[in-house]
């Protein structure tokens, strides 16, 4: 936004330099032909402006309010009147999502209960839905109830017999969220013997698990359990079970991932 | 060309000599100059200086490594590192930058070295090309960081931009003060300049038509005023040229003294609706001079005082500022230093991304040679350095006191004298140049400390 570009501004553009929508069809024959009536009785000047981005030197493109270029190109105008906005993916989108012409989408990682049941119920109420059987608020409540800080995908959910199941009804529901998870964990530490292992080697292993929450492994104590290890009488083992009796939290599931880590 | 395999060949410390048989030979090749159009360490004919590099195209008859004359480019190399290890730094404004740009810029005004239209400065991590127009020096790139990324097209950036030398240089006279003599300026240098064989294109770009009505003109059918909203319309077709016609005896002869686009009447109506429809806003007016970028030695822009769209289209538009101050005006000095800072460097640059446009030195307007007046003014720009140099960190020494060199403090600002005829030949509707040799030789001294390089 500067006094070099028209950003921001609300500009008189010629027709011809903004290249239309090729997505968009207009409601009917007859709104576009009155409305270009409305907008002709009136001296042609569109009070609410088609919005468009610059697409290059002099050329322009509509982002959104398209019914109004299809109006103006009706009622035979050489100029319309445009608002300029920021070229950007972020910008368009939010343009487009003010307009009413997207949804915006919520974050499903994070989002409440409340806005779970609030989407849940604006979806069911869509025409053509395929979520009218679901009972809103248990559903929502089941999904809420979930730790969903790490989930990659929307899989999880018909896993909650919650009513939405694997399919059309699943797919309505994942067009209004998206999910924000941490990426991926790096690789991790190489395995190595237990019975080797420093104390140092067995902390990198440790933290590799409880910093990346893997398999439950966020509440464990790393400092702790690998002190614990080190003093063991660890020549003598013929597995990992041993450490299920440290009482630092490992049970036989969590054994199974110390298995990748460690040999014995 | 495989630059990536020339990176990778070039030592992380290279020094100058390794830059200039491990870069400088591919950089010349991809720039279009094969082996008998290059010459390594060219002497330049001032003194004993040498340049790393020059090049130029052959003709069917005169081959530049034999006739070793007419450079077109001059390549001045620094290493990564200097020989004593230490590594150099060629980024925008460091220190080793400004020293590098400036032997760059002496070489080009060599006496062997007149020719040459552009000119490199590369350590082979950065690059910059600028364009010398007579005596003026400006960018045109910024100063890039070369990676293996980027270099393709930088490189073919700079092979484009030197294989189409504008013929022009467009000059913007500025102040961001009034009556401290733009469109005087503006109609006087330009006249001189013609008495100089240059074509010459002035735009009053000044609603108030100052230069327009000194000149007796009238906008053609075609305006100025709406080229800017109509893309449609020719900008050729708005010229006007400006005659004099000279008494030969019995005859009178009819000369086209320069041309001009004069201010219209469209233009103080410049309203929010007129705003509405000039797309690209102050970015406008550079689009719409870009034809004559091949018809023009020169164009002067004149512009208003404040800072508002038709200034900032003017410099926007000029790939160089001439801002004449007042020495008994000491606001004029002020606002000179906010052009630079503020307007020029802080604004028009960053969004041009192209290295322009650049301030030239400001000069007195109106002044005598010497005396207490000028002593005070000489103080209060060294007020205006030293405030620029705490607060902002930016050296404006060179703007004010170009002549100031190591161990040498000259601080004379090049004087244009007062001349009563300058002031009363603004009705006459003639410059007034043309009416005292006096006035002409003020104006030709001018020319020469700016443009001419003679
Ligand atoms: N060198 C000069 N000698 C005498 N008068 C001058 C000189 N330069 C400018 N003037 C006069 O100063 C006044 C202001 O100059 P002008 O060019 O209109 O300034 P600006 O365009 O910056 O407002 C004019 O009356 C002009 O004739
Ligand atoms: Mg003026």
């Amino acid at each position: 936004m500067s006094d070099f570009d028209n950003v921001g501004q609300l500009m008189c553009l010629p027709l011809d330099a903004i290249q239309p929508s090729d997505s968009y069809s207009a409601p009917s024959e007859y709104i576009v032909a009155a409305a270009a009536a409305s907008l002709l009785q009136t001296g042609g000047h569109n009070w609410i402006p088609l919005i468009v981005e610059e697409a290059g030197d002099y050329a322009y493109r509509a982002i959104t309010n398209h019914f109004i270029y299809v109006v103006a190109a009706h009622a035979g105008l050489e100029e319309v009147w445009c608002l300029v906005i920021k070229s950007s993916p972020t910008d368009i989108e939010q343009a487009r999502i003010l307009a009413g012409e997207v949804t915006p989408k919520v974050n499903l990682t994070t989002a409440s209960r409340a806005t779970i049941t609030s989407v849940l119920k604006y979806l069911a109420s869509q025409p053509g839905t395929s979520l009218k059987s679901v009972d809103v608020t248990i559903s929502a409540s089941k999904i809420a109830a979930e730790d969903r800080s790490n989930w990659q995908d929307f899989a999880p959910i018909a896993k909650l017999k919650c009513g939405i199941t694997k399919g059309k009804k699943l797919d309505e529901f994942a067009s209004a969220f998206y999910l924000s998870p941490p990426p991926p964990p790096p690789s991790p530490p190489s395995t190595m013997s237990i019975k080797q292992a420093s104390k140092q080697e067995i902390l990198e292993r440790l933290n590799y698990l409880v910093i990346h929450k893997i398999d439950g492994f966020g509440t464990v104590d790393p400092e702790k359990l690998s002190e614990l290890i080190v003093n063991a009488d660890r020549s003598k083992w013929k597995s990992l079970n041993p450490i299920t009796k440290m009482n630092c939290g490992i049970n036989t599931a969590k054994v199974k991932t110390l298995k990748t880590l460690f040999t014995l | 060309m495989d630059w990536s395999k020339v990176l990778a060949n070039i030592p992380p410390q290279a020094k100058e000599a390794e830059v200039c048989t491990q870069f400088v030979p591919h950089l010349l090749e991809a720039l279009g100059f094969s082996e008998k159009e290059r010459l390594p360490q060219f002497s330049t004919g001032a003194g004993n200086d040498c340049v790393d590099f020059a090049a130029r195209k052959n003709t069917s008859d005169d081959v530049f490594l034999f006739t070793r004359n007419e450079p077109d480019l001059l390549i001045e190399v620094k290493g990564r590192f200097t020989n004593a290890g230490g590594a150099i730094n060629l980024t925008e404004n460091s220190h080793q930058y400004v020293s590098t740009r400036e032997q760059l810029k002496r070489y080009l005004l060599s006496p062997k070295c007149k020719s040459a239209h552009w000119g490199i400065i590369t350590n082979s991590s950065h690059i910059q090309l600028f364009r010398c127009h007579d005596k003026v020096v400006t960018p045109a790139t910024e100063c890039i960081e070369l990676t293996e990324e980027n270099i393709t097209s930088v490189v073919n950036h700079i092979k484009n931009l030197i294989e189409d030398t504008p013929r022009c240089l467009t000059v913007c006279v500025y102040n961001n003060k009034g009556g401290v003599g733009k469109t005087t300026t503006t109609i006087n240098l330009a006249a001189t300049l013609v008495t100089q064989k240059k074509k010459v294109l002035l735009v009053d770009f000044d609603s108030q038509r100052d230069l327009t009505k000194s000149l007796g003109l009238e906008p053609s059918s075609v305006k100025l005023s709406e080229c800017l909203t109509d893309n449609s319309l020719d900008i050729r077709s708005a010229i006007i040229p400006f005659k004099l016609t000279q008494k030969s005896g019995k005859s009178n002869k009819v000369y086209r003294v320069f041309d001009v686009i004069p201010a219209d009447h469209g233009m103080e109506a410049f309203t929010h609706q007129t705003q509405s429809r000039i797309q690209k806003g102050a970015a406008r007016l550079r689009d719409l001079l870009k034809p004559f970028a091949n018809e023009y030695d020169y164009i002067f822009i004149d512009c208003p005082t404040q800072w508002l769209f038709f200034s900032k289209s003017g410099v926007y538009a000029a790939d160089a500022i001439l801002i004449p101050t007042r020495h008994n005006d000491l606001s004029s000095l002020q606002n000179a230093a906010r052009v630079i800072q503020e307007f020029i460097l802080n604004d028009v640059k960053k969004i041009r991304q192209d290295g322009g446009p650049i301030a030239l030195p400001i000069f007195f307007n109106g002044s005598p040679a010497d005396g207490r007046s000028i002593d005070m003014a000489q103080k209060e720009i060294e007020q205006v350095i030293a405030t620029a140099k705490t607060v902002d960190k930016i050296n404006l020494v060179p703007y004010f006191f170009p002549k100031i060199k190591p161990g040498d403090m000259n601080k004379t600002v090049f004087n244009l004298p007062d001349y009563a005829v300058v002031a009363s030949s603004a009705f006459a509707r003639v410059p007034a140049v043309y009416k005292h040799k006096k006035v002409l030789e003020y104006y030709l001294a001018l020319a020469r400390e700016y443009f001419l390089n003679e």
